[in-house]
């Protein structure tokens, strides 16, 4: 298992104090119309002043992103078990999967708000089809690929349909479906920016994507800058997280997300 | 003696290639009974027909065997499971004809000699030799009246192979099982058995050698000359099938 060291985070954490420094220090140097790139302090004092719009709008897109990796993991899941269970199943959809996953997110968006309106709903949908993929070719591989060996040790003790499921083939698909979820997690929120980008929410809900639309509209660089930080690091909070789950989980097991 | 295997005319097939042909083959019950040939000429695939993993047809297929148990290659652990829960697998899949009940686990981990403290650890936290045992106490616990073992100790070392065969002899001989033994090592199938099947290229049988030594086997029978000549024997017989 991988753990990380000091240096693995401090390196990361000097190099941007550094482009920060640099950036900062150019600025002063070649003075940058602030319209097209605003120095670091200058996003900070914005991002300071309008804190509170900000944090909401983060919450907000989270609670997208988080609804629509639910039901990714959860209907991916069930996807997965059909398509392994059934070859006509996975004959049938399989290349739709495929073909939902090869057109861009931004074509599908309005199709998805004509069809369930401007709000959470369609963020939360698009958030869905674009996450989903990772995790059905995962947990699909994972119920597929078992241990040739452990599959005849089932055949041997005469295991029916269900005990290969539910003793091989869906333990077998866990570290699978983690590796599916982590890169599904990162993926739901470039869904929910761009769901809230071009859907939008009520007045009370607006996400980053609201932010990042309004602020390079209304040329409000400095609030685009934060909001693409706060994204950014809503993406990583999510990977985190999954990955951490992951690494709980099969801390003592042989496979590892990497595999 | 009663024959735990009767079969004639074996036909194995896999994708469509020939791997067995016309394959006949006869067990009494409660002998150990070894395997060897060249790579790739049918061993494994013989013992995995006879136990019904794979595909086959055959003019006669006779089995008077009811709880069969297979050793593999790898030890074929499930990496989610404890070795406690490892060894209760083929309980848990036979509930229905057979009780799950901790006495005969722990006396199927005790039989291949793992400790308590070894119950609750994962197989990755196991050495080779420890998967080993705990593949073949999984073997054991329900209780078979044939066992398969497909080359289990190929990737262990000599001194815990030599180990290994003792333990496995020793089983076998007080539980008085039937066993059908695959291996490349011709001095472990000497030691081990009573009756040596030699394949050729072709998956046929070409010598069908009954070993004369003492039925008791101790380490001490490596070094004496009749084991040392059953060896050479059997040596320049799997020459033969190579050649």
């Amino acid at each position: 298992m991988r753990h990380w060291n000091s240096r693995q985070i401090l390196l990361p954490v000097m190099f941007l104090i550094v482009v920060l420094t640099g950036w900062q220090l150019a600025d002063q140097l070649f003075e940058f119309k602030r319209i097209i790139l605003p120095n670091p302090l200058e996003i900070a004092q914005e991002s300071w002043a309008r804190g509170s719009q900000l944090f909401q709008a983060t919450l907000v897109t989270g609670r997208a992103a988080m609804t629509g990796f639910v039901i990714s993991v959860s209907l991916g899941t069930i996807l997965a078990l059909l398509f392994s269970s059934s070859a006509l199943v996975k004959a049938c959809m399989y290349p739709y999967m495929i073909l939902l996953q090869t057109v861009p997110i931004v074509a599908i968006a309005p199709l998805v708000i004509i069809w369930f309106g401007g709000g959470l709903g369609s963020v939360v949908v698009i958030v869905t089809v674009i996450s989903i993929f990772p995790v059905v070719t995962n947990v699909t591989t994972g119920l597929t690929t078992v241990d040739p060996g452990l599959a005849e040790l089932m055949q041997l003790y005469q295991a029916n349909r269900f005990q290969m499921l539910l003793k091989l083939r869906l333990p077998n698909a866990i570290p699978h479906l983690l590796t599916g979820a982590r890169v599904s997690a990162g993926l739901t929120i470039v869904g929910a920016v761009v769901g809230e980008y071009m859907a939008g929410h009520g007045i009370s809900q607006r996400g980053l994507g609201y932010y990042i639309f309004m602020g390079s509209q209304n040329h409000q660089v400095e609030v685009l800058y934060a909001s693409i930080l706060l994204s950014t690091l809503l993406g990583i909070m999510m990977v985190a997280l999954t990955s951490l789950l992951g690494r709980t989980l099969l801390s003592r097991w042989a496979f590892s997300l990497h595999q | 003696m009663k024959n735990s295997i009767d079969i004639s005319s074996l036909n194995v097939k896999l994708g469509g290639t020939p791997v067995l042909q016309n394959l006949s083959l006869q067990i009494p019950e409660g002998q150990w009974c070894s395997i060897v040939g060249p790579s790739g000429c049918g061993k494994s695939t013989l013992l995995r027909a006879v136990a019904n993993l794979v595909p086959r047809e055959s003019e006669k297929f006779e089995t008077n065997f009811e709880t069969p148990a297979f050793v593999f290659q790898d030890p074929t652990l499930m990496p989610w499971r404890t070795v406690w829960d490892n060894v209760r697998l083929p309980m848990e899949l036979q509930a229905s004809r057979l009780e799950v009940d901790s006495k005969s686990i722990l006396s199927a981990i005790s039989m291949v000699g793992l400790a308590k403290a070894d119950l609750e650890k994962y197989p990755r936290e196991l050495s080779g030799g420890m998967r080993m045992r705990v593949s073949m106490a999984r073997a054991l616990v329900t209780r078979p009246d044939i066992l398969f073992m497909d080359e289990p100790f190929a990737a262990l070392d000599e001194l815990l192979r030599q180990q290994l065969n003792q333990l496995s002899h020793e089983i076998c001989r007080d539980q008085q099982l039937t066993t059908l033994f695959v291996t490349h090592n011709v001095s472990e199938a000497v030691y081990l058995s009573e009756r040596i099947l030699v394949m050729n290229d072709s998956g046929v049988i070409i010598e069908d050698l009954q070993i004369a030594l003492p039925k008791e086997r101790s380490p001490e029978l490596r070094t004496t000359p009749d084991y040392l000549q059953s060896v050479q024997l059997v040596t320049r017989h799997l020459q033969e099938a190579m050649a």
